[in-house]
């Protein structure tokens, strides 16, 4: 369980690091479209992950990303997201 | 001092060069930055694995010992 959450962590910080760095890029190479594409699909990807994150393990941050919250209140549940540990 | 006092001057006269270096064709230090190609592109994990998206970026400091070199 604490596996899943953590890989799917994990894949979340990846590809939002991939689209920063394809970010960077695009700023000095804002005519490539192959650049382009892939941010797009990255972004796509990010926010899918992310809400199913919060589907499963609660919201990520405060306000969640589109999946609100259930009662009682999610956010205060612990651990914070960046609490998970990597014991892998 | 202006930019133009370090152009050439005319022989024969006193000229701000004489501060540089003997050669007077020797130019300044240059930087450059070549243009990055969109190649040889990580998946998102590898990208963090690396710390760059790139291959091309790739230039991680190692121990000389690691590498086999006194």
């Amino acid at each position: 369980m604490m596996d899943q959450k953590q890989a799917l962590l994990d894949k979340i910080r990846a590809y939002e690091f991939a689209a920063v760095e394809l970010n960077l890029f695009l700023d000095t190479h804002p005519g490539n479209q192959r650049a382009v594409n892939d941010f797009n699909a990255y972004a796509a990807q990010i926010a899918a992950l992310k809400q199913q994150y919060e589907r499963i393990y609660g919201p990520l941050i405060n306000f969640g990303f589109g999946s609100g919250s259930k009662c009682p209140w999610q956010w205060i549940n612990e651990p914070w997201p960046w609490d998970v540990v990597n014991e892998g | 001092m202006a930019y133009e006092d370090y152009q050439e001057q005319p022989e024969g006269q006193d000229s701000m060069q004489t501060q540089f270096p003997a050669q007077p064709n020797w130019q300044l230090a240059r930087a450059y930055v070549l243009d990055q190609p969109y190649a040889r592109v990580f998946s998102p994990e590898e990208a963090l694995h690396h710390g760059t998206l790139f291959a091309d970026l790739v230039m991680p400091y190692r121990m000389r010992c690691q590498e086999g070199l006194q």
